[in-house]
């Protein structure tokens, strides 16, 4: 079990802080998913669950065990994949890099060869490893860095984006790893941008925004936030300068659709509309604008939507 | 995974802490292979180095005496051999922890080690430990030469020399230990190891004896760990001297070592805990 009691961080120097009286609980063998925009505060959290930053209040626990008070036997159940793709020894090959940190985690002899086998299975590597990390792509790496979470089979597992910058290929075969492992009873705090990813393997999801932690719960908990019917339009460039016409438009559906909760997110403007009929005369001054209209979507809430009303400051 | 260190025996945490000791020698062995290029330019330039002072030893030496050698068996190209030498010992004891702590957070490994659960201090003694090994190397290697190659009369106590280098490791390391924790810190910039080694090359008799300091400066080279240790390690290389005979030297090192390496392990594990209340671990 992952547990955060109000826990504030604030960086040196900083306007505002990372992380703002967070307060939550990863339930055993549960998957939650923290979204929210870049800056939101998601790595420091993972950074402080891992004991690398010290917040300057509140307590972060892994499994009973405090992160700071005992962080030893806090970081013994822990499995640790950072965002960063450069995490490794470039001249030494995957496997010599797996043996490495293997080592330092207490693996020894056949042990460590074993479990270094089967982890270069899970990650799908089990040839490429004897290469040079340097000469490894960007989804070999981030696969490796899995395997590296992986040796030592701990129950709980901190991952920050592991899919970011990688091919779908690749980000499917961790998703697929995450699933196993949860199949196998870890529990897993994940951050990613990735909304479907996001859907797909959540238990729960909580919603970061500017260090706060605005909503959790499960996903269909989270969608159902929002109770009303969603419009949401993307427009793209045709020569027409695109604030000045949004911002004219969100006046426009705001007049037509008093009660609707409109948000701007750059080229995107998401509407909660408050009564299901006037669906139509929005979409009309939507297509109407003198915009160019990409893309128009119209139906219940998705954790898209969600996302962006809760991103763009929106009240749902 | 690892059983608790308070849950282990003994042997079994010297076991393990061997075991990984040989994994930074292993880790550093392999990287230092793949740098071929680097390597043979090393092992070159360090060879050229020795014949430029062989040179200059055979050029200063002819016709003119040296009377403050004489303890040393006279000869100038021995004194100079060993001051640098010994400069190397001081420079890695000085710089290898900042260089290491440097050298992870820039393959974004730092964090990976911390979260490995082997302790910070043992993590920088290791990767210390590799460095000590290839100087050790190095400077063995640059000795044979000289005294083979050039022929260049040696009388060598070697347990007597290994003393003295180990004790001047330890001594020093302290201070490296404090310029790591301030690296921490502030980043780039510690005055604490760029005092240590300005101090060491002007008064510790590496290039020339100390007796030909002035009053003061001769009073501030003999507080240095190094004079002393240079003046050791001359004796055992040179005139066979034994352990007793360096017996205060070493007892200089050992007190110096007593205050060092305790102020070292606070400077850095105070650097540690200050970068991860800033969040910058991972900065340089």
């Amino acid at each position: 079990m992952i547990t955060l009691n109000n826990i504030c961080y604030r960086y040196p120097r900083a306007e505002r802080s990372a992380l703002d009286r967070v307060t939550l609980t990863v339930r055993p063998g549960e998957i939650f998913t923290l979204l929210g925009p870049n800056g939101a505060g998601k790595t420091t959290l993972i950074r402080i669950l891992s004991g690398l930053i010290i917040p300057q209040q509140g307590q972060a626990s892994i499994c009973g065990y405090d992160t700071l008070r005992d962080q030893y036997a806090a970081r013994q159940p822990l499995g640790l994949v950072l965002g960063d793709e450069r995490t490794f020894y470039y001249r030494l090959s995957g496997r010599q890099n797996l043996e490495f940190f293997g080592g330092l985690l207490g693996l020894r002899g056949r042990r460590i060869a074993d479990r270094i086998n089967e982890v270069l299975e899970m990650v799908g590597m089990t040839d490429s490893a004897k290469h040079p990390f340097m000469k490894f792509s960007t989804g070999m790496r981030k696969r490796l860095n899995f395997a590296r979470a992986l040796l030592s089979d701990p129950s709980v597992y901190l991952l920050d984006e592991p899919n970011s910058g990688v091919d779908p290929a690749s980000a499917s075969h961790i998703r697929e790893i995450i699933l196993d492992l949860k199949k196998r009873g870890k529990t897993i705090l994940l951050t990613t941008h990735n909304l479907q990813e996001a859907e797909r393997l959540s238990d729960a999801i909580g919603f970061l925004k500017a260090g706060i932690l605005l909503r959790t719960g499960s996903v269909s908990e989270f969608r159902s936030g929002i109770e009303r019917s969603c419009i949401s339009a993307i427009f793209g460039a045709n020569g027409t300068p695109i604030n000045v016409e949004m911002e004219k438009l969100v006046k426009r559906i705001r007049v037509c659709s008093p009660d609707s909760n409109v948000t701007v997110n750059d080229n995107r403007i998401s509407i909660s509309l408050s009564d299901k009929l006037e669906a139509n005369e929005v979409i009309n001054l939507l297509s109407g604008s003198s915009l160019h209209l990409e893309d128009v979507r119209y139906g219940d809430a998705s954790l898209e939507d969600v996302f962006f009303h809760l991103a763009g400051g929106g009240n749902v | 995974m690892e059983t608790h260190p308070s849950k282990m025996s003994s042997s079994t945490w010297l076991e393990a802490a061997m075991y990984k000791g040989y994994l930074f020698i292993k880790r550093g062995i392999v990287t230092m292979l793949s740098y071929r290029t680097a390597l043979v330019l090393g092992i070159v330039g360090s060879f050229i180095g020795l014949l430029q002072f062989s040179f200059m030893g055979r050029f200063l030496t002819e016709g003119n005496s040296f009377p403050a050698l004489n303890a040393y068996g006279g000869n100038l190209l021995a004194y100079l051999i060993i001051g640098t030498a010994f400069t190397s010992f001081v420079g890695v004891s000085l710089g290898s922890f900042q260089n290491t702590i440097r050298s992870e957070q820039q393959m974004g490994t730092l964090e990976y080690l911390l979260i490995t659960n082997t302790k910070l201090e043992l993590l920088l003694s290791y990767s210390g430990l590799v460095s000590f090994l290839g100087t050790l190397l190095n400077v063995t290697l640059l000795l044979l030469v000289v005294i083979f190659v050039f022929d260049i009369p040696m009388e060598v106590n070697l347990a007597g020399a290994a003393v003295c280098i180990l004790l001047t490791i330890t001594s020093l390391s302290g201070i490296g230990l404090m310029g790591a924790g301030i690296i921490m810190v502030t980043k780039v910039g510690d005055p604490v190891t760029w005092i240590f080694t300005t101090l060491t090359g002007l008064l510790s008799g590496v290039l020339f004896p100390v007796e030909y300091l002035p009053g003061a400066l001769k009073a501030i080279s003999m507080l240095l760990p190094t004079t002393h240790a240079l003046h050791a390690l001359r004796l055992t290389l040179t005139q066979n001297a034994s352990i007793e005979q360096i017996s205060s030297q070493l007892l200089f090192l050992l007190i110096a070592s007593a205050i060092t390496v305790p102020l070292g392990f606070f400077s850095i594990r105070a650097g540690f805990n200050k970068a991860r209340r800033d969040g910058t671990l991972a900065h340089y």
